[in-house]
């Protein structure tokens, strides 16, 4: 399908300068989105899931490592998915109970838990992106790892969410 | 009083105790967030009754930006004091997703999208079946306003901006005829924004871009724009000095404003003269109802004057049914007829007794039309001025 976008980055530039965060969100979005009915809203909707990811993915994952960035359009729905080289393994293991906090239980109380967290207490950036993303956006996101460090993130998101 | 960041600029409106949001708030900064949750503590310890916290011309914001408001809206909570409306934007869909939620931790939190119903007739004018109507509009105008658009100072290699251009087609033809660098096409309809992009593609203009937007909020930079265009729409707004206060901000100094309006005391025929007059009398009144101004092209010099715009031009564009192709006459009084009597007389529950008496009055202006010796013009004044520098 046209408009599917694949970029290969270091997460060292992120570390970097984390303004590059919202650089590759908004390219990627751009780019996409010439390929849908409503491009603005399709524009916005995956910009913003697609900076909650990478600062995710990007916090979790070692300097060293490349991301993989990918998005694509598949019967209906619209997937994301970052997969970085190397996160280490206390890094892995959160990143596996938040993902798993996120696929079970009552998303809604979950969630209004987080914004009711006093906010020396609240979870970092990229925890609370994707929670934001799996209750605002209705994204199903799930995880896989390997045995080398290699972790990918993906989100799927219905193409309803980019309607009105 | 502001708080800005590398890319958003936060201010205070004292007037309607609301503080406004521009550009991007995607920070990871700590200093950022404490100091953006400073400012809104700071005015609201300021504020009696209500605050607002106004979004239309926020793009973005990360969840940690969220994350703030959703402190700052306990903050309130705790303190009892006032109550605080989150105002969003339809056009920018982050907002309803992620704002609309935060009304669940509080209920002296209202969340009000601005642009829902923001004019009376928009569920009719942002309809698809609107569309057909603009673009016999445009068969008849082009021609005439092309060359009253050249004479109002557009120029080739021009940086331009058509807002509210409804379907797109008068952007497009600015491209491409009138070969201006780039055109931006802002329109507040999804259907109209989708068909000036089918249109865009089919045609191979690559000098014009369309976006959805709030013409009262544009998403667009202060000063960037050589001459911007506003046809036709101002009328149908009830709060037309917002759109002209965006339509001014976005215009460099030394660039010019171009706008259009109807009047419908312009419209005239004969035979069948009375029958004419009083068709455009009663929908000038009808669109009133509906909270539009058909007749503004004449209060366009006052509103170019008011913004201390210079050079100011005014022409009428005249389309009769003589130097114009009948047919096509025909079929735009004949959208016209279908708008004014169903569409609108619906909106305004008319009687059928008045709704025969416009599809009468319609059916004699198409007689006129056709009639072999009959005569008949439209007239929309056209308006421009230079902003000062």
């Amino acid at each position: 399908m046209n408009g599917n976008i694949a970029l290969t980055l270091p997460a060292r530039d992120f570390a970097l300068d984390w303004r590059r965060f919202n650089l590759v969100a908004n390219y990627i979005a751009e780019y996409a989105s010439y390929n849908y009915a409503h491009k603005d809203r399709a524009e916005n909707v995956i910009s913003s899931v697609f900076y909650e990811l990478l600062e995710h993915m990007a916090s979790i994952s070692r300097e060293d490592a490349l991301l993989a960035l990918r998005l694509a359009a598949d019967n209906g729905h619209i997937l994301f998915e970052i997969a970085s080289s190397g996160v280490e393994p206390p890094s892995l293991k959160r990143h596996e109970q938040l993902v798993g906090e996120l696929r079970r239980g009552d998303l809604d109380s979950w969630y209004r838990g987080i914004l009711e967290t006093e906010p020396e207490a609240a979870p970092a950036g990229g925890l609370l992106g994707l929670a934001l993303i799996a209750h605002d956006y209705h994204a199903d996101i799930s995880t896989q790892s390997g045995d080398s460090g290699a972790v990918i993130l993906r989100a799927a998101l219905g193409q309803e969410e980019m309607n009105p | 009083m502001t708080v800005s960041g590398e890319k958003y600029l936060i201010s205070f409106d004292a007037l309607d105790q609301q503080v406004n949001f521009e550009g991007y708030v995607r920070t990871a900064s700590r200093e950022d967030l404490t100091s953006i949750m400073d400012y809104l503590v700071d005015v609201h310890g300021k504020q009696n009754g209500s605050m607002s916290l106004n979004f239309r011309k926020l793009r973005y914001m990360n969840s940690s930006g969220v994350k703030v408001i959703a402190d700052f809206l306990r903050y309130a909570r705790q303190a009892k004091k006032l109550t605080i409306k989150l105002v969003g934007s339809k056009v920018i869909p982050w907002e309803e997703k992620s704002l609309a939620p935060l009304r669940g931790l509080w209920d002296g939190i209202e969340f009000q999208i601005y642009d829902e119903r923001f004019y009376e007739s928009q569920g009719i004018i942002e309809d698809a079946a609107f569309i057909p109507l603009l673009r016999n509009q445009t068969r008849l105008l082009w021609p005439r306003e092309k060359p009253v658009l050249v004479e109002h100072g557009l120029r080739e290699g021009m940086r331009a901006a058509d807002i509210c251009c409804g379907c797109g087609d008068v952007a497009l033809l600015v491209a491409r005829e009138l070969g201006v660098g780039s055109i931006v096409g802002v329109d507040h309809s999804m259907p109209a924004i989708d068909y000036a992009n089918r249109l865009q593609r089919e045609f191979k203009v690559n000098n014009a871009e369309f976006r959805l937007g709030d013409a009262t909020a544009l998403l667009l930079d202060d000063e960037i724009f050589d001459f911007v265009l506003c046809r036709l729409s101002i009328q149908i707004f009830s709060r037309p000095d917002e759109i002209l206060r965006e339509l001014h901000r976005i215009l460099r100094p030394g660039g010019r404003l171009y706008l259009t309006g109807e009047d419908y005391d312009l419209i005239v025929g004969y035979p069948n003269e009375a029958e004419i007059r009083s068709v455009y009398d009663k929908a000038g009144r009808y669109g009133q109802r509906m909270g539009m101004d058909l007749y503004n092209g004449r209060k366009l010099y006052a509103s170019l004057a008011g913004m201390k715009m210079k050079n100011i031009k005014v022409d009428t564009i005249d389309a009769d049914n003589l130097g114009t192709h009948r047919p096509t006459f025909a079929e735009m009084i004949a959208s016209w007829r279908s708008f004014s009597a169903e569409t609108i007389g619906q909106e305004l529950g008319i009687t059928e007794s008045e709704r025969a008496e416009l599809l009468a009055g319609y059916d004699a202006h198409l007689a006129t039309i056709r009639h072999p010796h009959g005569y008949t013009k439209w007239s929309v004044v056209a308006a421009s001025g230079e902003k000062s520098k």
